[in-house]
């Protein structure tokens, strides 16, 4: 995605498996002549939270509204920032650790510009785009993650 | 008038379905929220929650149609 091609904005919502095709791609698309610098942001399922096990997550959506923010977000970031193109997805459904949850990426003429859009674009998904997550502890418990609640 | 109701993340815990469809006399968002509350459906501070109306987010003041889709939208929690 970039400024001079709105068609091509998406904010693909993806399972575990689309997810790995999906990031080369858009790793690749993230390059031109003009781009010095390209950073991205990998996120990934741990296996702990606040000293208990996680064994794995469950991420679900309020889709047609998710890939509507993440589009507006991904535009507000190039309005911003002085970056050439962006590119995001998150995945959905059961994730265990290890695997990837959401992945940012930006390219820009200077690291710096690309390290800010890449960190403001990051913090923006996780708090205006409509997705949560379940936790599975290993002691059997199940809790939704409340970000107002938990660190 | 009937409008269909959609919870989510931790919203969903109390009500024994995600999507239904409930009568009211509820003229926005925010009465509907107080209804369900007091019904026991969601337990939940509406000042923590956004919504959505037609897939978009709305204010919780915005009028109500008939049939409306209504969404209520804990802290998001992505990442």
């Amino acid at each position: 995605m970039s400024s001079s091609d709105f068609t091509s904005f998406s904010f693909p919502l993806v399972d575990a498996a689309n997810a790995e095709r999906l990031q080369p791609q858009f790793y690749r698309e993230l390059q031109s002549s003009a781009t010095g610098a390209v950073v991205t942001f990998g996120g990934f399922v741990r296996d702990h939270h606040q000293g208990r096990h996680v064994v794995k997550l469950h991420y679900t959506a309020f889709e047609p509204l998710a890939q509507k923010e993440g589009v507006r977000l991904q535009l507000e970031a190039l309005k911003r920032y002085s970056v050439h193109a962006v590119r995001a997805y998150h995945v959905l459904g059961k994730l265990f650790p290890g695997q990837p949850a959401v992945w940012v990426g930006v390219a820009a003429s200077h690291r710096a510009e690309a390290f800010e859009a890449c960190s403001w674009l990051l913090e923006a998904i996780k708090a205006r785009v409509p997705i949560w997550k379940e936790e599975f502890f290993a002691d059997g418990s199940v809790e939704w993650v409340d970000p107002t609640t938990s660190s | 008038m009937k409008v269909n109701v959609l919870l989510f993340g931790l919203l969903q815990q109390r009500a024994s379905q995600p999507n239904f469809t409930v009568e009211t006399t509820s003229r926005t968002p925010q009465e509907l929220y107080n209804e369900l509350s007091d019904q026991g459906l969601i337990d939940y501070p509406f000042s923590q929650v956004l919504c959505a109306v037609a897939e978009e987010f709305a204010a919780p003041d915005t009028p109500l149609h008939p049939d409306a889709h209504v969404a209520f939208m804990p802290p998001m929690a992505g990442g």
